[in-house]
């Protein structure tokens, strides 16, 4: 059996309201519009007004989606409308510019090998990594490596070039690498939290 | 970069500003074939570049992280079924 596709769900929302093909949208895309939204805004509660936003805005919105996008770039674009609206952006810290070769080299280039290999990747360290990113290059990394966006979605969604967009992304991939290392060097263990990270609320 | 060098026509800060074009397969033909032979004599650009790489597939497949709360997920829908 053929489940039915996003854009039909959304065709049956809009042409006859019907709440099981609502429901199976909402199933499928909660957790992503939320984790997208938890990127975004400065909490839990925050990214969750902006998740039913999104949704509102879905049911009200669903027949003038035409398909000139993919149904998820259309989807995380109501999520990021609904964020700014609701002012729940966070803030984030200012962060002076590094350039590009200086965190390359945070990241680990020239590193001793041995040391690298050392390190060891799991959720938890991921998910605290990513909260200590500047918002931009969170962003960025939420929707092309972990939501799977295509780089021209995400260009679009972000109403950037595809060349900034690579920029950006490329840029938090090494942020995210010099996160991780600064993170995993003994002394600067993170405290362990019962709730890990924000991403885990 | 102390140790910035050009090898094979590229220096090591060209071969990090790069890094995501090649891995994903986007660069050109030629320049591609630069960052090979690069990579090839540059031990530094070799290692972080398998790191670089390594990493990138451990974030990729990585189980998302934990999601909407069942709290969350019931008021979700009473707010998008409220009035009915």
């Amino acid at each position: 059996m053929t489940l039915p596709t996003d854009t039909t769900l959304l065709t049956q929302v809009a042409e006859m309201g019907d709440r099981a093909a609502l429901g199976q949208l909402v199933a499928r895309h909660q957790d992503a519009v939320f984790r997208y939204c938890r990127s975004l805004c400065r909490d839990t509660a925050s990214a969750e007004d902006a998740l039913q936003q999104t949704f509102l805005d879905l049911m009200q919105g669903a027949g003038s989606f035409k398909g000139q996008s993919s149904f998820r770039s259309w989807l995380f674009t109501l999520a990021r409308n609904a964020v700014h609206r609701g002012a729940r952006l966070r803030a984030g810290e200012p962060r002076a510019h590094v350039p590009l070769d200086k965190l390359g080299v945070l990241a680990g280039w020239g590193e001793d090998p041995e040391q690298a290999a050392a390190r060891h990747l799991d959720q938890r360290r991921l998910n605290l990594a990513l909260d200590a990113l500047p918002p931009h290059s969170q962003e960025v990394l939420v929707l092309r490596d972990l939501e799977g966006l295509s780089g021209p979605e995400v260009a679009d969604l972000l109403h950037i070039t595809l060349p900034a967009q690579k920029s950006r992304l490329h840029r938090a991939r090494l942020e995210l690498a010099a996160e991780l290392r600064q993170s995993q060097s003994p002394r600067s263990e993170p405290p362990r939290s019962p709730e890990g990270a924000h991403h885990g609320q | 970069m102390a140790n910035d060098q050009e090898l094979g026509g590229l220096w090591c800060h060209e071969i990090l500003q790069g890094l995501s074009d090649y891995l994903a397969g986007d660069l050109p033909k030629t320049q591609a074939a630069q960052v090979d032979l690069h990579l090839t004599q540059c031990p530094h650009c070799t290692q972080f570049g398998a790191d670089f790489s390594k990493l990138l597939k451990q974030v990729q497949s990585l189980s998302k992280p934990p999601s909407l709360s069942p709290e969350g997920q019931a008021a979700l829908w009473q707010v998008l079924t409220h009035g009915d």
